[in-house]
């Protein structure tokens, strides 16, 4: 399935891998229950030395997300990363008590993310004991060296500043920060981009890519939408979904930002050029 | 036009130190501080402000300035020292687009 994985990535047996993902060197993917949904979708990367334990339960990886060397993700209710998420080196993401991590989030480097804690001795009357589920929503940043604790929710695009320790929820468009972490009122870390100019910021970067990267693409662009064409590759990009799809074609649609993806290579290309801080499109 | 452009500078900066967690010691007048040690703010308090009033100046103008833009990050003389320094930028910058 076009998948480059290192010779000393060990990986059980029920983990299921999509296609054109990076496995490095010395990774370890460990199941201890074969009952268990293990999958890996497509275009990701899992760099050297991440080891992802399973005791239990099901765990799941989207598409086009990055894990940096050294982490840590251990499941044993659930553990759930959709698309397009970034974790740092040596970060730990525990889902003992189920942990999502929804569409774009980024984890800066050293970032922990608990849903239990559970270790003082009950025969001596210890009563912190929790597993609870901990939710990290679509397109949230939380920078490098922060913690969260377990059964936190954190809201839609909100931001964590640098070593911030969290123990409650944060609701969506907040920036967060401190120990203990409190929001920062009055901080605006997004501008309103119409749907236009967005439209004219794929075009921009579609001419970027094609002078950097490939010189053969050609770029057509008609009424609301560009479309990109290399060889028999085809992209659409649209404010909406056309009403009509043609099979075999990449659509990037701008109002919902979804895309429906066919794998192809300039897709792939385009796409990496695009989702490291450009512009993010989920695969549903 | 720079009246107007005044006018819409002072509201949303009064907005948002009413909304936020930066104290103001001074008044709201082109001489305020935006950078440096004497500014109320720090760079994200900027970053914040700047967008507020980006946003303000679009939908009054409706256009689509983009203020915290290369041009005026890279600008000899910073268009963010104090806020007569910031309507005297927007007004150029609408003047361009214009």
């Amino acid at each position: 399935m076009n998948n480059n994985i290192d010779p000393t990535a060990q990986i059980a047996k029920n983990v299921k891998i999509g296609s054109h993902n990076h496995i490095g060197k010395n990774v370890l993917i460990v199941s201890k229950n074969k009952h268990s949904q293990i999958s890996i979708g497509d275009n990701n990367i899992i760099n050297d030395n991440v080891r992802i334990i399973i005791n239990d339960g099901n765990f799941e990886i989207g598409d086009w997300n990055i894990i940096h060397n050294d982490t840590l993700l251990i499941s044993k209710d659930y553990l759930k990363i959709k698309n397009n998420v970034w974790v740092g080196q040596n970060s730990v993401l525990d889902g003992t008590g189920g942990l999502t991590i929804k569409n774009g989030v980024r984890i800066g480097m050293q970032s922990q993310i608990w849903s239990h804690a559970k270790t003082g001795e009950e025969i001596e009357g210890c009563i912190l004991n929790v597993a609870q589920p901990t939710t990290i929503e679509d397109e949230v940043w939380i920078q490098g060296n922060c913690l969260i604790g377990s059964g936190i929710s954190i809201g839609y695009r909100s931001i964590g500043l640098l070593g911030s320790v969290l123990h409650q929820n944060i609701n969506s468009n907040k920036v967060f920060k401190g120990n203990p972490a409190k929001e920062v009122k009055g901080l605006k870390m997004y501008r309103k981009v119409s749907e236009k100019r967005k439209m004219r910021l794929m075009m921009d970067w579609s001419t970027e890519f094609k002078s950097i990267h490939c010189q053969d693409l050609e770029i057509m662009n008609n009424d609301n939408q560009v479309k990109l064409k290399l060889n028999s590759d085809e992209i659409i990009i649209a404010i909406d979904k056309p009403s009509k799809i043609i099979k075999n074609f990449t659509y990037f649609i701008i109002s919902n930002k979804q895309f429906i993806k066919t794998n192809s290579f300039l897709e792939r290309t385009f796409y990496k050029f695009l989702y490291s801080n450009k512009a993010r499109f989920n695969y549903n | 036009m720079r009246e107007k452009i005044q006018e819409i500078v002072f509201n949303s900066t009064k907005e948002f130190f009413e909304n936020s967690d930066y104290e103001l010691t001074t008044s709201i007048d082109n001489n305020l501080r935006l950078i440096g040690d004497s500014s109320p703010l720090d760079s994200m308090g900027l970053v914040s402000l700047i967008v507020e009033i980006e946003e303000s100046i679009n939908d009054d103008f409706d256009v689509e300035l983009v203020l915290a833009n290369e041009k005026a990050m890279s600008a000899r003389t910073s268009p963010f020292i104090n806020l007569e320094t910031l309507i005297i930028f927007i007004e150029e910058e609408l003047k361009i687009i214009s």
